[in-house]
């Protein structure tokens, strides 16, 4: 035998090994907590703002224009004298720059940003003339270096849109391959052109020179007081804005028709408009007035036509706002303050995600770059500065998380979840409300279908039954927790659904003709002679029932079809969407509910067992003593005193049932919808994440946000499960105490 | 228990009766359903008979050939087709689905049937079924061979024959088989070797390119090593076309239904037999080389037919390596629980939270996997030792190591409970003993406490392995595959390939449930795997649960001193 230190220096070894060994892999464990915490944070960070690097020299003019891009690095301005002047943004320098100019040197009256995104931008002339323009700054293949230029995809000669009068107001919108300009004279007359329309998205790429199909329109609306005109989408809206803010809401037509459906007035006295502005999407109007404050206006469609609403009204400053630009995907914008003040603002969200206070920021125009990384502002002096902004989870908010939000395109307020599509100016719409709904109904009527079940069962075998035959029949329905979900998803899918589909009537009888039956035969069985029934010993109900439970599915399989043309005019399915208007749905909660309640019934069970098992024998010794016979001992002694064992057995249950996947994922149609019907499906978080997370950008908002919902299905089933562990302890203490 | 209706219910015996009833029903399920899966996936095997007959529904009537695969009874309402003689709405009627193969003659190979609109149904002996690489099953009558497409027996061949005819088309299956198996052994061993160099030479190049230098005699070396795999495979390649020029030699024609002769290549045959000619024991024989091909054969025609070796080998490595790594973390926190940590409220918390985690959704587990170990940890990886195949990545992408990862982290809870319990109910007596006689803690724990603990880990394990071979939700985001190219154990260096994706047989089961493309055709082939997952499954939880029983009788006996 080794020497005593030798021993002794083992067993200190052996103990420190052990016990940071120990204490690592539960600090592994309670990692995965951690780790979720770690990726869903930065949601709620809000924005960052860099220092301010202004530029070294003041700029002539007033910007008409001011585009700025992070990633090339270049920003474009456009003054009002129609000089084009691109900057380097690292240093400042001015990189290139040319005139822009009609006919005979007719100067710049109005300057428009492609509303869609483009990068593309009009510039309307005194002549009535209007220019389109591009501006190209990608990197030089073979030395890396930028230098910017103005492209002219259509040409450089201007569409004569106008023919004698100056341009006063400016609109272009590109998409679907073409082009739609909408420009308003100096006498008031609107003119429509659409270039390019050739349903061909490529047709613009391939071909970028003026396609064939050009279509030029006079509009018969009076746009006399008009200063501003905005084009959504298609171009099937036109907003007309004049000084003072009076809106109109243009619904264009089939040639020259064009119908003012709405008028508004976008900033109520006393504020003055300052500013309008189309949203990302281009379906909403952000209008900045004199009072601080930014409405979003949304065209909501009502039939054919549409009105103007106003959905939110953000009051940001005490000043009037100077200035506001938006971003081109998301729905963000940034305000400057006419005392220096900054928001930026993301408006589906209604999320603040950066504020400065008053000072250090004035200017009187300002532009967000296409991907919201980087601001430039001009003050009036002349003076540009560059911020770099950090603004990835402006989307997100824990209001539009679990409240109705007003989505473009929405009618009202709603709970949505979805969140891709194949456009890029898509409004993702991050609610979990109806992915929570979802899971709790799923949950729900899986409970509703195991608990009586489990709990009847563990009645049963917990003290009726022999506690010898309990051994056997014990781990037999405890096998049931061991069956692969994604095999009792498979069959609930595509065995069982289809077999409800066609035999719902049978299945509805069934459930009712089966209790039935075993009180009958237990009615029958207190017929048959004592003597008999003595012979028997406990737990002797069960080779009795099951010929009988077979009896009554067989009654029920045959009974149903003539049942069904009676009462139900031939079809049960048809009668209930007929007269209550309930939606049948092959892949439905009532499936969900049968396939995950056999998943949970041997979770409940269990622990419902022991919980009735181990009441001390004594107590009902006691009162089948004082005369109870065995069902009242149960009713009135038992079952209090398992109560707490039992309703903790429920709520593992209904933990595992809110965090199951495979068998919703297989036995529903995955569709978020918010209805408690019986016979529709839903989307459960946890199926969510299986389906959306592969495709998720990794730390995009979407993957954070799907990383909050696993955090909350786990902190709610940790929470469930502590309880009642908590309960199930409390009681074992309690049972050895009597 | 007299007393008439009233005293038979204020006994309670109507209540206790439905609480039986709640028992039976919960064994009627499961025993339903593993006999459902038995049925359902068993049955597959089996060669059908196939039937020939005249249906009726259509005008004028048509010939069909085929197999019953399912049956059911619907209102005939919802029939779509209204056919003459077919029964009016309001009525129940069975209608059968028809597995009429030959995908490539006609373009479907189901369609459901009113079996009362069958007529002169018959099943010929002389019918042919065959199980094909491509295109499912294949129906016909033989009625002749071609070799370069050159005829070799009578076309029209009737009688004695036919027979003879059938045997010359075995003779030449099993020589295209041997072929086939040839071809296959090369592809197998020999391209993959050269592959494999080639794939190794590329990148000891990009290393060297990363670490710029002067290394122009290493380039050169590879340039001559490159050489010797193309020269290599140039002379591979030449057998390969030989072989696939001797395995294209033979084909034979067929009559379908409708009287219509097709010439299918025979090397393109996997089975040939006639279902309706067989007796109990040839159909035995079919049945046994089914079942054989299941499990021992690599899937077909996108996992709906074939074998599914892959996956239960994925699953079995993935299990493997798993079971590596979770026995010695639970083992070692549960005897840091029981033995070593303070008594005390934060150990009781620890014990809840462990014990809680087992309860955690398996997704959320899935979802850690895939942002902590293959993002995080596995771009580090990337970062560090594979630089040279970037942007591709090698760990920062699902793959067997991260899936065994992510279930021993699922299954650790599983395993720390069970041995814990295994140690709690060692008798103190013999503890105590133990330490009386002059060991030391360490010394008790190793000799004494650990080898009697021992069933109760390999239960724990047991009960793990049980549930991560079960579990298909978090491995969908850690590396399951539909189908995996190659298998993550092989002869390649380094032998076991933890960066691999790879098959599992639930999530076989999964893709052929809810993403095949024909889901008739896939039921079948999903019921199998089903059931070959729960029979694994099942028969490891039983045997828990029976070493578990022994187990308490042992320790029964210890406390009791009967033990020797």
């Amino acid at each position: 035998m080794a020497s005593n230190t030798k021993r002794r220096f083992w067993d200190r070894t052996a103990r420190t090994v052990v016990s940071i060994g120990g204490l690592g892999i539960i600090c592994a464990i309670l990692l995965i907590f951690f780790y979720l915490v770690y990726e869903v944070l930065p949601l709620f960070g809000g924005a960052e703002m860099s220092e301010g690097e202004y530029f070294p020299e003041p700029v002539p003019g007033s910007a008409q224009l001011l585009e700025v891009d992070a990633a090339s690095g270049v920003a474009l301005r456009v003054d009002d004298q129609g000089r084009a002047e691109f900057y380097d943004l690292a240093g400042g320098e001015p990189l290139a720059g040319e005139s822009l100019a009609g006919a005979a040197g007719a100067g710049l009256t109005a300057v428009a940003e492609d509303a869609a995104g483009s990068g593309l931008f009009a510039a309307g002339f005194a002549d009535g003339g209007v220019l389109v323009a591009g501006w190209n700054a990608s990197p030089e293949p073979d030395t890396g270096s930028v230098s910017p230029r103005l492209e002219f995809p259509f040409g450089r000669e201007p569409f004569r849109l106008l023919a004698d009068e100056p341009v006063r107001a400016l609109a272009l919108r590109t998409g679907q391959g073409r082009i739609a300009i909408a420009a308003i004279g100096a006498s008031g007359r609107t003119v429509l052109l659409e270039e390019g329309a050739d349903p061909d998205p490529a047709a613009l790429v391939a071909a970028p020179q003026p396609a064939a199909a050009s279509l030029r329109r006079e509009l018969s609306v009076d746009a006399t007081n008009a200063d501003t005109i905005l084009l959504t989408e298609d171009p099937r809206w036109m907003f007309l804005v004049s000084a003072s803010g009076e809106s109109s809401l243009v619904q264009l037509g089939p040639g020259n028709g064009a119908r003012v459906v709405d008028t508004a007035t976008l900033a109520a006295a006393p504020a003055r408009l300052v500013d309008v502005r189309l949203l990302a999407g281009g379906m909403s109007l952000l209008a900045a007035d004199s009072g601080g404050g930014v409405g979003q206006w949304l065209i909501v469609r009502e039939g054919e036509s549409a009105r103007m609403r106003q959905v939110r009204r953000f009051d940001l400053f005490d000043s009037a706002v100077a200035a506001i630009d938006v971003e081109l995907g998301r729905r963000n914008f940034i305000a400057i303050g006419g005392q220096g003040e900054l928001a930026l603002v993301n408006a589906t969200a209604e999320t603040e995600s950066l504020r400065r206070g008053p000072g250090g920021l004035l200017a009187r125009a300002a532009a967000l770059a296409p991907a919201g990384d980087a601001l430039l502002l001009e003050d009036e002096q002349g003076g540009l500065s560059l911020w770099r902004l950090d603004n990835r989870h402006a989307e997100f908010s824990l209001s539009a998380l679990w409240t109705r939000t007003w989505y473009e395109n929405y009618t009202e307020p709603a709970l949505v979840w979805q969140t891709t599509a194949a456009d890029d100016a898509f409004e993702p719409k991050y609610s979990l409300a109806p992915l929570t709904f979802g899971t709790l109904k799923a949950a729900l009527y899986a409970m509703i279908f195991a608990a009586p079940l489990a709990v009847c069962a563990a009645v049963y075998t917990g003290y009726f039954m022999a506690p010898g035959l309990r051994r056997q029949i014990k781990p037999l329905i405890e096998l049931m927790e061991a069956l692969p979900t994604v095999v009792i998803g498979f069959l609930a899918g595509l065995w069982l659904a289809p077999l409800v589909d066609a035999n719902l009537a049978a299945l509805a009888l069934g459930a009712l003709l089966l209790p039935i039956s075993v009180v009958l035969a237990s009615a029958a069985m207190a017929r048959l002679p004592e003597r008999f029934e003595a012979g028997l010993k406990e737990g002797w109900q069960l080779p009795v029932l099951f010929p009988v439970l077979l009896l009554a599915s067989w009654l029920a399989w045959s009974l149903a079809p003539p049942l069904e043309s009676w009462l139900f005019e031939g079809s049960l399915r048809d009668w209930l969407s007929l007269r209550w208007g309930l939606d049948y749905v092959s892949r439905n909660a009532m499936i969900v509910g049968v396939a995950m309640g056999f998943a949970v019934i041997p979770a409940i069970y269990s622990i419902a067992d022991d919980a009735i098992f181990t009441v001390p024998r004594h107590l009902s010794y006691g009162a089948l003593a004082l005369g109870a016979n065995s069902w009242q001992t149960m009713v009135w002694l038992i079952l209090p005193a398992a109560a707490p064992g039992i309703l903790s057995a429920l709520m593992i249950g209904f933990g595992r049932a809110l965090g199951e996947t495979m068998i919703v994922l297989m036995a529903t149609g995955n569709t978020p919808v918010m209805d408690m019907n019986l016979f529709e499906g839903m989307r459960t978080l946890a199926a969510n994440l299986a389906i959306e997370i592969p495709e998720s950008e990794v730390g995009s908002t979407h993957y954070r946000i799907l990383f909050l919902a696993s955090l909350v299905l786990l902190l709610f089933t940790f929470v469930l499960n502590t309880i009642a562990e908590l309960v199930r302890q409390r009681l074992r203490k309690r049972y050895r105490t009597i | 228990m007299n007393g008439g209706v009233s005293g038979w219910y204020r006994s309670g015996t109507p209540w206790i009766w439905l609480n039986a009833g709640a028992v039976a029903a919960c064994l009627a399920m499961v025993f339903g359903l593993l006999l459902l899966l038995g049925a359902r996936g068993l049955g597959h095997f089996w060669p059908k008979p196939v039937l020939q007959a005249n249906y009726l529904a259509v005008d004028p009537p048509v010939t069909v050939i085929g197999e019953i695969a399912d049956s059911e009874t619907v209102d005939s309402g919802q029939l779509q087709f209204s056919a003459a003689g077919a029964p009016l709405s309001g009525e129940r009627i069975e209608r059968q689905l028809l597995k009429l193969g030959n995908r490539d003659v006609t373009g479907n190979d189901f369609a459901w049937i009113l079996p009362s609109l069958l007529d002169e149904v018959e099943y010929p002996e002389r019918l042919v079924t065959l199980e094909r690489r491509e295109w499912g099953n294949f129906y016909g009558f033989p009625s002749g061979i071609l070799q370069n497409g050159e005829p070799v027996a009578a076309p029209s061949a009737q009688g004695e024959e036919a027979d003879a005819l059938w045997s010359e088309l075995q003779r030449r299956l099993n020589r295209a088989r041997q072929l086939r198996e040839e071809i296959e052994r090369i592809e197998r061993s020999i391209i993959a070797d050269i592959n494999f160099g080639m794939e190794r030479l590329r990148l000891r190049e990009r290393r060297l390119q990363l670490a710029g230098g002067d290394s122009g005699e290493e380039l050169r070396d590879i340039g001559r090593q490159r050489q010797t795999l193309d020269a290599q495979y140039a002379e591979i390649r030449l057998r390969l076309l030989e072989l696939n020029r001797q395995i294209q030699r033979d084909s034979a024609i067929f009559r379908v239904a409708g009287g219509a002769e097709v010439e299918l290549p025979v090397a393109d045959i996997v089975r040939a037999y006639r279902p309706n000619a067989m007796n109990r024991f040839e159909a035995m024989g079919t049945y046994l080389a089914r079942l054989f091909e299941f499990l021992t054969d690599d899937p077909r025609e996108s996992n709906i037919e074939g074998g599914l070796l892959p996956a239960i080998y994925g699953t079995a490595m993935m299990v493997l390596l798993m079971s590596v790594l979770v026995t010695p973390l639970g083992v070692v926190a549960a005897v840091y629980l029981s033995e070593y940590a303070p008594k005390g409220w934060l150990t009781r918390f620890i014990r809840i939270s462990v014990n809680n985690l087992a309860g955690v959704p398996s997704i959320v587990y899935g979802m850690f996997g895939l942002g902590f170990f293959i993002y995080l940890a596995g771009g580090e990886i990337d970062n560090l030792f594979y630089s040279e195949s970037l942007p591709a990545p090698t760990f920062g992408t699902p793959g067997l190591l991260w899936a065994s990862l992510t279930l021993a982290l699922l299954t650790l809870p599983v395993v720390i409970v069970a041995t814990e319990e295994g140690l709690a109910n060692i008798p103190a007596s013999l503890r105590e003993g133990s330490l009386a006689l002059g060991a030391t803690k360490f010394e008790t724990l190793w000799r004494v406490v650990l080898p009697l603990a021992r069933p109760s880990m390999l239960t724990g394990l047991i009960l793990a392995v049980a549930r991560a071979a079960g579990e298909v939700a978090p491995l969908m985001l850690v590396g399951v595959v539909k189908l995996a190219p190659a298998l993550p154990l092989d002869t390649e260096f380094p032998y076991l390939h933890l960066e691999q994706q790879f098959m599992h047989l639930g999530y076989y089961v999964y893709d052929l449930a809810m993403q095949s493309p024909n889901v008739e055709a896939a039921m079948p082939q999903a019921f199998a795997a089903a059931f070959l997952l729960v029979a694994v499954v099942t028969a490891l939880n039983l045997s828990a649960v029976v070493m578990r029983g022994r187990l308490r009788e042992r320790y029964k006996a210890l406390e009791t001193g009967s033990w020797s």
